[in-house]
């Protein structure tokens, strides 16, 4: 492409932006209903997750003791774990909040951005997995003990059937949400190291 | 205080609307992507408006929000239809007024789509007539990286064009 080609193009960029000038609107009312629409969803969703965290952290300890009559070991820990989950959530919140990303150059947006992702990645490789296994394993034994089940059978059974569903539950986690959102990541990454190399 | 900001908010979005709407349209593959895209980038505009503190020019800022808010968008992620930044036209890339121009912003678009995000960032940035050190301070990457760079895309938009000349070669 020469020079001239190159000049081209940016010609046809010139009358692109300005046809979008002429054929473009910002009506002040719609652009007012998008930023306070979205600014209010955005804090309602932060609120209302952390909420729900809170609430579980409170009330399933207590139904567990409560209603289930589970030890006050196994209720405390649950506790424990929520309000550990509380502070996680808080912290990367503040830390990786979305909009004070967008304002650094391309490749520190993305890098943060890839922080972010790395970070729930581990959250949910290495914390959540381990959690589970220990409280679902716990959490049986307990319920076992406080029903007086003895059938090993009857036992056997309902781990398979509760372990098979949360399998699928996983995997379906994991292909659909979790592996497309990493690939992408891992993308843009690729394309951050290429420009690196040759700084 | 706070109608004021959103007053001069909107001045800022009337200004620049031409170029935040033109990135957008270079990096959505559709019209619905397109709208998707600007909502995104305006909702992040203004999340930043009341904390911008002229630390580059407002210009400046604005490219830098609006590429982050595309090469970091999530595909998924659709905002609802209530809102939408109105276009008279259904679909400007296809405009039948002006063929030869709807033709070459056709053209224009599918070569700039082949790039991969950053480099699309930077030619673009570059068509924009901004100089080698406000592209480096958006892209984040030095200055001879950006010249090595705007060589291999030079590279890569002669292969698209030689292969967009072979295509119509071909089918004639």
């Amino acid at each position: 492409m020469t020079n001239t080609e190159f000049q081209e193009m940016r010609e046809q960029l010139i009358t692109l932006k300005k046809e979008l000038e002429k054929k473009t609107e910002v009506h002040e009312q719609v652009l007012h209903k998008l930023i306070t629409n979205d600014t209010i969803s955005f804090k309602k969703k932060e609120i209302s997750s952390l909420i729900l965290v809170a609430s579980v952290a409170l009330f399933l300890p207590l139904m567990l003791y409560f209603l289930v009559h589970l030890s006050p070991a196994f209720c405390l820990s649950t506790a424990l774990f929520f309000i550990f989950a509380l502070c996680w959530e808080i912290v990367i919140i503040r830390k990786y909040h979305i909009f004070h990303l967008m304002e650094g150059s391309l490749v520190q947006t993305a890098k943060n951005l890839r922080g972010y992702q790395r970070v729930n990645r581990f959250w949910l490789n290495r914390i959540s997995p381990v959690f589970i296994i220990i409280w679902f394993t716990w959490y049986v034994m307990e319920y076992l003990g406080v029903m007086g089940i003895t059938d090993t059978m009857l036992i056997i059974c309902t781990v398979i059937i509760l372990a098979i569903g949360g399998l699928i539950g996983g995997l379906i986690g994991y292909f659909k949400f979790y592996k497309p959102q990493m690939q992408k990541a891992d993308e843009i990454l690729n394309y951050i190291q290429e420009l690196e190399s040759e700084e | 205080m706070h109608k004021f900001i959103e007053r001069q908010f909107t001045e800022l979005i009337k200004e620049q609307k031409a170029t935040i709407y033109s990135i957008c349209l270079m990096f959505a593959d559709d019209r619905t992507e397109v709208d998707d895209l600007v909502q995104e980038a305006l909702i992040n505009l203004w999340q930043g408006f009341e904390n911008f503190q002229g630390r580059s020019s407002l210009k400046t800022w604005v490219y830098k929000v609006t590429l982050n808010s595309c090469i970091s968008y999530d595909r998924k992620r659709k905002h609802s239809n209530m809102v939408s930044i109105e276009v008279v036209e259904p679909s400007l890339l296809e405009g039948a007024d002006k063929t030869n121009d709807a033709d070459q912003w056709k053209l224009l678009h599918k070569r700039i789509q082949k790039l991969g995000p950053f480099d699309r960032a930077i030619v673009l940035l570059w068509l924009e007539d901004l100089s080698y050190e406000e592209i480096a301070t958006i892209v984040g990457i030095s200055i001879k990286n950006v010249s090595v760079r705007l060589v291999r895309i030079r590279q890569q938009l002669m292969r698209m064009k030689d292969e967009d000349s072979e295509t119509i070669y071909n089918t004639k």
